[in-house]
C-alpha cells in the first residue's frame, strides 16, 4: 500500500539526511520523495511517497522523525 | 602548502575569538569540567582553553574522552562535555556517541572541522562528521557563523539535557573558531521549533492506568533507566510499597529501586533471577516505568507477559508500542508520571497471594553459583560479593561488558539511584573503566570502582595515565578469565564448544603494567587471597589494580537461551 507522509521542517540539510538514513535503517521504500521551501519563515515540507503494507512500520518511522529536532510536524496523510 | 599552513596559524594574541566566545557560552552553562584530545583543527580552541580558567582532563584517546563524559553524566546527572579535533579525533567518537544515544545520556560534544573554505574537498584530517554522527546522536550540527555560537552551544545543552536525554555534536570549522565576533548584548535564547518535550502527564492516561492498577491481583513494576534519569526513586518506593507491588530492575534500572527491599525481586531478562522472570510472566499487569523493552530484558516476545495488560510510562512516544503492544501508555517523566499515581489514591488490593508465590519462587530457586572447585580457584561470583561487602552501599561502580558485568548486576547490591555506570544498550566493551575517571571526577569524595574483564580493559587501558596522573582513587578490579568470557560461554553452549578465538593465549601482566604508570598493582588467584586485597585496595588514597584470576570456565546463570521466552530458563 503505498502512504502519503508530509512533514513540515526547519530548512537546513542536515535534516534531509537524517530523514533519508532513518528510511534505510527502517528498509522503507521510497517511491517519490520532494522537499521544498514554504514562503517566508525558514521552514520547509517535505512529501513522502513510501510503499509498505506494515502500519507498524510506519507508525514507527513517524514517531522516530518526529523525534527530529528540526522536524516540526510529521503526519500520514493517506 | 606550507605558505597556508603560516597564514592558518599564525600567532594570535587576539581574546576575542570566536573560540574564546564558545568557551564562555561553555562555561555558562555551569560545567565544571570537559574531557578532551587537542589537534590542528582545534587548536584555537585549545588557545582559548589556555587563557581561560576551565577544568580540562587530557584523556589518552578520544574514546575514552566520551566514555569518561558518559560516566561523568551517568553519575553527576549533569552533562559531560567532550573535545576532540576534526576527522580521525571526531571518528574515534563514534562508538561512545552511539553508547550515549543508546543509553540515553546527556554528552555535548564539540569537533574541530577543517575552514569553510576547504570543507568537501578532502582536506587534511576532514571527515564528514555530521554525515557519519547522524545515526548516532540526538542532534548535530555545523556553525557556520560566529554569532550563532552562544545560541548554538545553549540549545546544544538544553537538548543534550532535556526530554530523553542524549549526545549532542557541534561541528566547528577552524575558521569560525579564529574569527572576531561582534559584542552580544542578549543572552542567547532557545529557538527550536521541531523539539517537542512532552508537557503535562495526562489525566486521562493515569486515570486508565489507576483503574488497571486497582483492578490488579498480581501486578508487577519494571524499573528502567528511566526511573534514574528522573530523579523517581523516591516517589517509585513510596509507590511500590504503598500498592504492595514487587519491582523487576532492569541492567540500567538497578539501584533505582533498594536491592534489600522485600518487594525487590532482581534483575530481570536473560541473565535475571527466576523470579524476577517468573513474575514477568505470570503477572496480569506489567507497568514498565522508563525502560524501552530491550530483547535482552523481553526474551521471546510471543511469550512475554502473555497474560499481563501492559502499561508504558515512558518520556519518548516513540518507545510506546515498539516492540511491546502497550494496553495503558503514559508519556512523560517518570516522577511526574508516578507523582500523580500516587495523588490518585488507590485503594490498595490484597496482594499478599501474589507477593507469597514470589516468594515461594526465590526459595525454591535462589540466585546461586558453583562453588565446589575448592579454595585454590575464585569463583567471579563470590569475588563480587566480596567488592560489594567492602565498597560499602555508598561506592559508585562501572562495569565493562561481558560474564563480569552480568554477575556484577547479579550479585552486587544496588541500594541507591545513580551508582552504577554500565554499557547497557549497545554493549560496548571498553566503557568501563574510562567511565569510572569520570563518575570519580564527578564524585571526588566517593569510592569508585571499575569492575572490568581482562579483554575490555585492554581496549581502553591507556587511561591509566589520567588516573595517575590526577591521582584519581579509582579500584580497578579485573575479573580475569583470561578469555572473552561472554564468547567463550556462548561458544560452549551454542556452538559445540568449538572455542574459536576467545580463549587469550597471551595477555600482559596487568599488575607491571599498572606500576609502570605507577600504580599500585596486585594479583589474587585463590579463595583467602580476596578478602585482604579488598580491604587494602579501599584503605588504599590512590588508584589501585587487582588482577583477579577466577576461574576460567565459569558460566553466567541462570540464563533465557536466545530466542526462549522468559518462562524458559536453563541453569536456574
Ligand atoms: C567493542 C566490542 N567488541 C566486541 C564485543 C563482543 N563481546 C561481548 S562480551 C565479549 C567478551 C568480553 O571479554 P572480557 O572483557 O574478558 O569479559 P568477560 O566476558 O570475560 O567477563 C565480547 C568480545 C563487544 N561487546 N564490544
Ligand atoms: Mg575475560
Amino acid at each position: 500500500m503505498k502512504r502519503n507522509i508530509i512533514a513540515i521542517v526547519t530548512t537546513n540539510s542536515g535534516v534531509l539526511g537524517r530523514i533519508g538514513n532513518l528510511l534505510s535503517r527502517a528498509q522503507l521504500d521510497v517511491d517519490g520523495l520532494t522537499m521544498q521551501k514554504l514562503p517566508g519563515k525558514g521552514m520547509s515540507d517535505i512529501s513522502m511517497l513510501i510503499d509498505t503494507d506494515d502500519a507498524h512500520k510506519v507508525d514507527h518511522f513517524i514517531k522516530q522523525m518526529d523525534r527530529f529536532v528540526d522536524v516540526i510536524s510529521v503526519a500520514d496523510m493517506t | 602548502m606550507t605558505l597556508i599552513t603560516k597564514a592558518e596559524d599564525e600567532p594570535m594574541s587576539a581574546c576575542n575569538t570566536g573560540a574564546d566566545l564558545l568557551v564562555q557560552s561553555i562555561l555558562r552553562e555551569g560545567t565544571d569540567v570537559v574531557f578532551g584530545y587537542p589537534g590542528g583543527a582545534v587548536l584555537p580552541l585549545y588557545d582559548a582553553l589556555y587563557r581561560q580558567k576551565v577544568r580540562h582532563i587530557l584523556t589518552r584517546h578520544e574514546q575514552g574522552a566520551i566514555h569518561a563524559a558518559e560516566g561523568y553524566a551517568r553519575i553527576s546527572g549533569k552533562p559531560g562535555i567532550v573535545i576532540a579535533t576534526s576527522g580521525p579525533g571526531a571518528t574515534n567518537l563514534v562508538t561512545g556517541l552511539m553508547d550515549a544515544y543508546t543509553d540515553s545520556l546527556p554528552v555535548v560534544v564539540f569537533t574541530g572541522q577543517v575552514t569553510r573554505a576547504v570543507i568537501n574537498t578532502d582536506a587534511f584530517q576532514e571527515a564528514d562528521v555530521i554525515g557519519i554522527t547522524a545515526s548516532a546522536t540526538k542532534h548535530n550540527f555545523q556553525v557556520r557563523d560566529v554569532q550563532d555560537l552562544p545560541q548554538m552551544v545553549h540549545e546544544a545543552f538544553y537538548i543534550a539535557a532535556t526530554g530523553r536525554p542524549g549526545p549532542v555534536l557541534v561541528d566547528l570549522p577552524k575558521d569560525i573558531c579564529k574569527a572576531q565576533p561582534d559584542p552580544q548584548a542578549e543572552e542567547p535564547a532557545i529557538h527550536l521549533r521541531g523539539y517537542h518535550i512532552p508537557g503535562e502527564v495526562s489525566e486521562a492516561q493515569i486515570r486508565n492506568l489507576a483503574g488497571a492498577i486497582e483492578k490488579s491481583v498480581r501486578p508487577v513494576l519494571l524499573a528502567g533507566a528511566g526511573v534514574q534519569h528522573a530523579m523517581a526513586s523516591e516517589r517509585l518506593r513510596a509507590f511500590a510499597q504503598s500498592q504492595q507491588i514487587p519491582v523487576v530492575s532492569t541492567l540500567l534500572g538497578l539501584g533505582s529501586f533498594p536491592a534489600s527491599h522485600p518487594l525487590f525481586l532482581g534483575m530481570g531478562g536473560m541473565h535475571g533471577t527466576y523470579t524476577a522472570n517468573m513474575a514477568i510472566s505470570e503477572c496480569d499487569l506489567l507497568i514498565n516505568v522508563g525502560s524501552r523493552f530491550d530483547d535482552r530484558l523481553t526474551g521471546n516476545l510471543t511469550r512475554f507477559a502473555p497474560g499481563a495488560k501492559i502499561a508504558h510510562i515512558d518520556i519518548d512516544p516513540s518507545e510506546i508500542g515498539k516492540n511491546v503492544p502497550v494496553d495503558y501508555p503514559v508519556v512523560g517523566d517518570a516522577n511526574a508520571a508516578l507523582g500523580k499515581l500516587e495523588k490518585a489514591m488507590i485503594p490498595c488490593k490484597d496482594r499478599r497471594d501474589w507477593l507469597a508465590r514470589l516468594s515461594a519462587y526465590t526459595r525454591k530457586h535462589p540466585q546461586h553459583y558453583d562453588d565446589t572447585a575448592g579454595d585454590e580457584t575464585i569463583p567471579p561470583q563470590l569475588l563480587i560479593e566480596r567488592i560489594c561487602h567492602y565498597a560499602g552501599p555508598d561506592a559508585i561502580v562501572t562495569t565493562d561488558v561481558g560474564q563480569h558485568q552480568m554477575w556484577a548486576a547479579q550479585y552486587y547490591r544496588f541500594e541507591r539511584p545513580n551508582h552504577l555506570a554500565s554499557s547497557g544498550g549497545l554493549g560496548t566493551m571498553g566503557f568501563g573503566f574510562p567511565a569510572a575517571i569520570g563518575a570519580q571526577v564527578a564524585e571526588p569524595g566517593k569510592q569508585v570502582i571499575a569492575i572490568v574483564g581482562d579483554g575490555g580493559f585492554q581496549m581502553t587501558l591507556e587511561e591509566l595515565a589520567v588516573v595517575r596522573e590526577l591521582n584519581l582513587p579509582v579500584k580497578i578490579i579485573i575479573l580475569n578469565n583470561h578469555a572473552l568470557g561472554m564468547v567463550r560461554q556462548w561458544q560452549e553452549a551454542f556452538y559445540g564448544q568449538r572455542y574459536s578465538h576467545s580463549r587469550s593465549s597471551f595477555q600482559p601482566d596487568f599488575v607491571r603494567l599498572a606500576e609502570s604508570y605507577g600504580i599500585d598493582g596486585r594479583r589474587i588467584g585463590k579463595k583467602a587471597d580476596i578478602d585482604p586485597a579488598l580491604d587494602a585496595a579501599m584503605q588504599t588514597p590512590g588508584p589501585v589494580l587487582i588482577d583477579c584470576h577466577v576461574r576460567q570456565m565459569a558460566n553466567v546463570y541462570p540464563m533465557v537461551p536466545p530466542g526462549k521466552g522468559l518462562q524458559e530458563m536453563t541453569g536456574v
